[in-house]
């Protein structure tokens, strides 16, 4: 193999090196084997909040999830509806700054970059705390001022259709620099000969937007999408923190949220079953690891024609 | 040049409208920043007047003054101050160890804790927070300061092994040999060589780190959310309603408290932000 070729003159290589990385080994264990493990076996307990004595139950937790009063389906389509639509936004708005950039030059390129990439790096407390105030269905919410919707207030919040195009678009407002930015490097990488070759032939901007650019940045348009979806599936923090500070309805409930309820997060009742959350957790990592393999394999098969 | 000549008004146009536009996304980005800093720096008398508006001659900073003067918020900005220090210190150091052992060492085995350290990704801390919990309330240290603390003591280095083992590959292989062949020992090299070459990779892994330590909302509403005392920054601003109109003020400069450092921090490096990101999306 080609590390035996590489091999430095170190003595005791193979014991230093695990305990140089020895943290790392216990906190694989702790942090990563020992959860998955764990919550393996808890989902076929009954294990309640109270933590009273647990019982193995079988496949009940796992029926109980797909049968139809468990809820799980309908977080479940809040949360692929909510990731579809985000992701569709995300990808043909941030391809479009990015081609916009990449036509720009300079510092007013940089500056355009940096300023659209700088709510990625916003706590997400501090993000969704904005958002309700430009949506406060109030005459001092500052979307109502902004569209002179004070008398009387106009409600942002106030219907499922609404609420749900709220939160994307704030979702949007959010992470659009991510995929703006994956573009934009993607783009730069792509041989200039190539682009000035084609503006010789009198190919105009719009023309080696999509039949160069776009081809040519398939790579980032992949990652992207798969980011986003993955992103979107688990999307926690907006939606929860809407629904707690700002009553976005109840009927908007994606699984991450479900799966945090039916647990920890309503910690006063204490005969909820913890195992309920567990479950949930497992199967959405299982669905997330099944979308990504198929969404990976469809789009590099694409790719390739 | 014929290409030169081809240019000119057409493309001048273009970059004039490409501007406008990009510069009419620029101010929807960042005009909900400017209204939260603006409000903040308001009284309550002269936001009912001019909601959106920001006159100099009036601003003031009693906001600022009445929020850090009640001890709540004091104190979660010293334990946001405290949670985020020792993060990111930790993260570095086992970035540094693991990155310099992967990479360098290259011992039985490295190639397999590589590959597990980038297939953390896949998992979020909401997604296995049930076991930690039951962990950490079996070990009694739910509500304490090492509830906060532990976290980063135990967890994985993702992105520093994955930036830094693969910049160490890339080094010439003939520095170290000539090190080790002179006989220095390990600790010396890694001190003297690769602790230098890394520092790029593990600034980058500080941002990151400072990013998502300070954002962190989650662990803390978990783990200590019995205990006010030890409440963070993000932990107490997401309890705080800003009942009436009356309290945006107050509730801005507490925002912008949370908000500040983050965005100065960012500014500076935003660089390495990018460059964290767009690691950061290789490995998931």
């Amino acid at each position: 193999m080609k590390k035996t070729q590489n091999t430095l003159l170190i003595r005791y290589r193979n014991l230093k090196g695990w305990v140089l990385s020895s943290q790392v080994v216990v906190a694989v264990l702790l942090t990563m084997v020992y959860p998955i493990v764990f919550s393996l076996i808890l989902s076929f307990t009954d294990l309640k909040l109270s933590l009273g004595n647990i019982k193995f139950i079988g496949w009940s937790n796992y029926i109980w999830i797909f049968g139809r009063d468990s809820g799980f389906f309908q977080a479940l389509l809040v949360s692929m509806g909510f990731s579809a639509v985000s992701t569709l936004l995300q990808t043909v708005l941030g391809f479009l700054i990015a081609v916009m950039l990449y036509f720009m030059s300079g510092k007013l390129q940089s500056f355009f970059k940096t300023a659209i990439y700088l709510p990625v790096v916003l706590p997400s407390a501090v993000v969704s705390a904005m958002w309700i105030m430009m949506y406060a269905g109030d005459e001092f919410g500052l979307l109502n001022i902004i569209f002179g919707l004070t008398n009387p207030p106009f409600q942002w919040l106030g219907t499922v259709s609404r609420s749900f195009i709220a939160v994307v678009t704030a979702n949007t407002w959010r992470y659009l620099g991510i995929t703006m930015v994956i573009y934009f490097v993607n783009m730069n990488a792509v041989s200039k000969d190539v682009i000035d070759g084609a503006k010789v032939d009198g190919a105009n901007k719009f023309v080696i937007m999509m039949r160069i650019i776009f081809p040519l940045t398939w790579s980032a348009t992949t990652m992207n999408i798969i980011m986003s979806m993955i992103g979107g599936i688990k999307s926690f923090d907006l939606f929860y923190l809407f629904q707690t500070n700002a009553n976005l309805t109840y009927e908007l409930t994606p699984v991450s949220v479900l799966i945090f309820r039916a647990g920890l997060g309503n910690a006063q009742v204490a005969n909820i079953r913890l195992a309920l959350s567990v479950t949930m957790s497992l199967t959405l990592a299982f669905i997330l690891m099944i979308i990504t393999l198929a969404t990976n394999k469809l789009m590099s098969k694409k790719g390739d024609e | 040049m014929a290409l030169r000549q081809y240019k000119k008004s057409a493309d001048i146009l273009t970059k004039i409208f490409l501007g406008i536009v990009l510069a009419a996304i620029a101010v929807t980005v960042l005009f909900p920043l400017y209204y939260v800093l603006a409000t903040s720096l308001k009284a309550y008398g002269e936001y009912v007047l001019n909601p959106l508006g920001l006159n100099f001659s009036k601003l003031i900073f009693k906001n600022y003054a009445e929020v850090l003067g009640s001890k709540n918020l004091l104190g979660a900005t010293l334990n946001s101050i405290t949670v985020t220090v020792t993060g990111v210190v930790l993260t570095v150091v086992f970035s540094a160890l693991a990155a310099f052992a992967i990479g360098v060492v290259q011992f039985r085995g490295s190639g397999f804790l590589y590959f597990i350290a980038i297939s953390t990704m896949f998992f979020t801390g909401e997604m296995t927070y049930v076991p930690m919990y039951l962990l950490y309330n079996k070990l009694k240290l739910l509500n304490t300061y090492g509830v906060l603390l532990l976290p980063y003591l135990v967890g994985i280095p993702g992105l520093g092994i994955v930036l830094g083992a693969n910049f160490i590959r890339k080094i010439p292989k003939e520095i170290h040999e000539a090190a080790f062949l002179e006989g220095a020992k390990l600790r010396n090299v890694f001190v003297s060589i690769d602790l230098r070459l890394l520092l790029p990779i593990l600034s980058v892994v500080a941002i990151m780190t400072f990013q998502s330590v300070w954002s962190d909302f989650f662990w803390p509403m978990i783990s200590v959310m019995g205990n006010r005392k030890l409440h963070t920054l993000p932990l107490m601003m997401i309890g705080f309603k800003a009942a009436d109109a009356s309290m945006y003020g107050q509730y801005c400069a507490g925002l912008t408290i949370m908000t500040l450092p983050i965005v100065v921090v960012y500014c500076f490096f935003s660089k390495y932000f990018l460059q964290g990101m767009s690691a950061g999306a290789v490995k998931g």
